[in-house]
């Protein structure tokens, strides 16, 4: 059985799994980050917050301070998720189900 | 000196019912119990709009304001209305009335009297936040306290407006009260009525606003003694205890239909009031069964600035979150919190030292906000009872910013107050099936209202120039963040006049998009200073009035404007303005929900017919090929493009290990960490 956990990411119970909810790709195992079978891209800010001027305050994210993580699907592109970071700033792992008790349920 | 921090420290959780208490809520029958929580819910709306229509700060007059019921022992039992964190932080100071004065000869408790509280280490969240509390006796007994608070724009702080942003300690703040009896036989006591007015620049706001709550917390006695009247003063007693008491079980039922599990977010803030750079803010939410564990232990150290709080300051946000969010539906009681726990670590900018400047903790805590509401989001996804648009927004704006003018104004009168519509026209957050509203409210208060121009002109030397939607200021995706408001004065009429500017998220962005989507942009402050005495009338001479700040940036690049252009960080030292010179700021933005290439082409032509999204952002970012002079969408190619960009994800994304190898060797440069602690870590050694 499968149960959506997000926009686009879903937990198939059965097997432990991380699944793509858009193409069924198998993330990863469920009971590690699923981040870890994301791909991953480094955003400089400014490709999506486009600078009004020059200088330290653009109107844009200072990319030495900021940079937006992306994690992709490795079946379909979509964007899972984001996470603006400071460079080098370890990444989340940001959901953590309790399997156990989710499959008792 | 009776500073009581193991009152402080046990926060707003409610106390056992006592035996008595549990009697009396015998005498409640579900029908009048329904019945008289209501009227009390009104009382609490009544006393509101009194306040309203009495007080002069611009904050009160927007319904930044609070009013609550509690029970004999202090207690929050209801309030329906206004900032709820201030209704939380009013129990504090009345349990410390309770404990400390009810039995000392030269202070006592009676039917009458009045009391006063503006001080954080007694329970307070920061002192612009005012709060009356009275008792309710019916004869000799104690039945009830009543409560009206509201942020005031003065303080008598080292720059004015309240919250110094370069307060470096407690002693820079201002007037700092713990609880105090200001009146007896309801009457204001006049010795103290002067000393507010001499420590302030505002005095009349002083004198005039407290004696307003006065009058609000009159009503709200009055409310209460008509059921005394009624049904009897145990059945008021019952009442109270019974409301806390069904809040509690209402609350822990809800949680247990939460799954299970961990869910870890972190932001930042590029601010630390005196300086910029970046504090770290991490949230590690447990849920488990019917309790959930909020941990911020690795949080940076306190700042050398104000951008620091206690740890009841966050507990109190959350309140705030809770009782407009994910528990609006029961009554904002003491009862909703007993499920919650939190953690911080002491001596970080979220548990600080007493000495700490802290006035401006209520621009750092929306973070917190922002983090509690973005793993709520992530943790209630999966229960298909919450995934619900009124469950699953994201949060308002989270960048905090301000501005106080002070000065005598066109009328010859000393003012010093906060243009508050920049902190009530943040841009909502998105949700799964809609975008954020724009210019959706203020985080603390869904009931403020964004001022109109003319409020602000009547008050303050100063003409509007524009107040618009900040283009392309909602996080994109797939379905975007409400936009804030961008917004630009003239000071008009008075030779001169300080401005003081307070805020953050001009290097890193502060809201965090969910599930794809991106986060709210950055935003400056932007001041122009005319330097000619003898051209104040410059914007009659030009074609046409500027409409932005970058119509603004682009005069002075042409020459056709001539003076002092600044664009910059939020939080600046006070600085004195001109007559025609020129102030412009932004109201917080909020993200986006889900892949930017998942948004409705439609949608996104008609943020741009809006004005909310750029040419460029429709084609570089949301990837939309239309006509630029028809607007009319080509799907095919629009399709065409989107599906290439999601190719070329699969091409640019690197597997996770070998991306986390390169990015690990990273790090910021050294001015954005000289208050960020150990990185990456701060606190580390904590578990």
């Amino acid at each position: 059985m499968a149960i959506k956990v997000t926009e686009y990411l879903a937990v198939d119970l059965d097997k432990e799994n991380w699944l793509c909810s858009k193409c069924n790709t198998i993330i990863g195992p469920a009971r590690k980050n699923y981040k870890e079978g994301c791909l991953v891209y480094e955003r400089d800010p400014r490709e999506i917050f486009a600078p009004f001027i020059e200088g330290k305050h653009t109107f844009s994210p200072d990319p030495d301070w900021c940079r937006i993580l992306e994690f992709y699907c490795p079946g379909c592109g979509t964007l899972m998720e984001t996470e603006p970071l400071p460079p080098g700033h370890p990444i989340s792992h940001d959901i953590e189900l309790d399997l156990d008790k989710l499959k008792a349920t | 000196m009776p500073l009581d921090l193991e009152l402080v420290k046990r926060g707003f959780r409610p106390e056992k019912p006592s035996e008595f208490e549990v009697k009396c809520m015998e005498r409640v029958d579900p029908v009048d119990f329904s019945i008289y929580t209501r009227r009390l819910e009104l009382a609490c709306y009544e006393s509101r709009e009194i306040l309203k229509k009495l007080g002069i700060s611009t904050l009160i007059q927007a319904g930044d304001t609070a009013h609550s019921i509690y029970t004999s022992n202090g207690d929050l039992s209801l309030a329906e209305v206004g900032t709820y964190m201030h209704v939380v932080t009013g129990s504090i100071p009345i349990k410390f009335v309770l404990k400390h004065y009810v039995d000392e000869p030269t202070v006592g408790v009676r039917d009458g009297d009045i009391f006063f509280c503006n001080e954080a280490i007694y329970g307070g969240i920061h002192n612009p936040d005012m709060i009356v509390f009275m008792p309710v006796f019916h004869k000799e007994q104690l039945i009830a306290w009543v409560a009206a608070a509201a942020h005031e724009t003065e303080t008598g702080a080292t720059q004015p407006g309240g919250m110094p942003t370069f307060a470096k300690s407690r002693y820079d703040e201002g007037l700092k009260v713990p609880p105090l009896k200001i009146g007896e036989n309801f009457k204001l006591r006049k010795d103290i009525v002067e000393l507010f007015e001499n420590s302030v620049r505002y005095p009349l706001m002083m004198t005039n606003d407290t004696a307003a709550k006065v009058v609000a917390c009159t009503r709200l006695r009055d409310r209460l003694l008509e059921i005394v009247e009624k049904k009897g003063w145990e059945f008021v007693i019952g009442l109270l205890r019974k409301i806390i008491e069904s809040t509690s079980s209402t609350v822990k039922e809800r949680i247990r239909k939460i799954p299970d599990g961990t869910f870890r977010c972190v932001t930042f803030v590029d601010t630390a009031g005196s300086e910029e750079g970046l504090v770290r803010l991490p949230l590690t939410l447990v849920k488990k069964g019917s309790s959930m564990v909020f941990d911020m232990t690795h949080a940076s150290p306190q700042v050398p600035g104000s951008y620091n709080s206690f740890q009841h300051q966050v507990e109190a946000v959350f309140a705030s979150l809770a009782f407009q969010y994910f528990l609006n539906d029961v009554p904002a009681s003491a009862g909703c919190l007993e499920a919650f726990e939190f953690r911080t670590t002491h001596g970080s900018l979220l548990d600080a030292n007493l000495e700490a400047a802290i006035s401006n903790s209520v621009y750092l805590l929306p973070q917190v906000i922002n983090s509690i509401q973005l793993l709520l989001i992530k943790a209630l996804y999966s229960s298909e009872d919450f995934r619900k648009d009124e469950f699953l927004a994201l949060p308002l704006g989270s960048a905090g910013r301000g501005v106080t003018l002070s000065g005598r104004n066109q009328w010859g009168k000393n003012v010093t107050n906060t243009l508050v519509v920049i902190g009530n026209s943040k841009g909502g957050g998105a949700r799964p099936n809609s975008d954020g509203l724009d210019s959706a409210g203020f985080y603390y208060s869904g009931y403020a209202t964004a001022a109109d121009c003319e409020l602000d002109e009547s008050s303050l030397p100063i003409v509007t120039l524009w107040r618009k939607f900040s283009i392309d200021g909602g996080g994109p995706g797939k379905f975007r963040g409400g936009s804030g408001v961008s917004f630009g004065w003239l000071v008009a009429n008075v030779d001169k006049v300080s401005l003081t500017t307070r805020g953050s998220g001009t290097r890193f962005p502060h809201t965090l998009g969910v599930f794809g989507g991106y986060p709210s942009p950055t935003r400056p402050l932007l001041v122009f200073k005319n330097g000619d005495s003898n051209n104040k009338e410059w914007i009659s001479k030009l074609d046409q009035v500027p409409d932005s700040e970058l119509r603004i940036i682009e005069l002075v690049r042409k020459g056709e404007l001539r003076g002092e252009l600044m664009v910059g960080a939020n939080t600046n030292p006070t600085m004195n303005l001109s007559e025609g010179d020129l102030f412009a700021i932004c109201s917080a933005n909020s993200a986006g929900y889900g892949d930017v290439l998942d948004r409705d082409p439609r949608s996104v032509i008609e943020d741009l017919k809006l004005g909310v999204v750029s040419s460029w952002a429709a084609l570089n970012v949301y990837k939309v090929v239309y006509d630029d002079k028809t607007f009319e969408i080509d799907y095919s190619k629009t399709e065409e493009l989107r599906a290439h960009e999601r190719e070329k994800r699969k091409r640019q994304g690197k597997p996770y290990g070998e991306f986390v190898k390169e990015w690990e060797a990273k790090r910021p440069p050294a001015d954005a960490l000289k208050h960020y602690g150990e990185w990456p870590i701060p606190f580390s050694k904590i578990d």
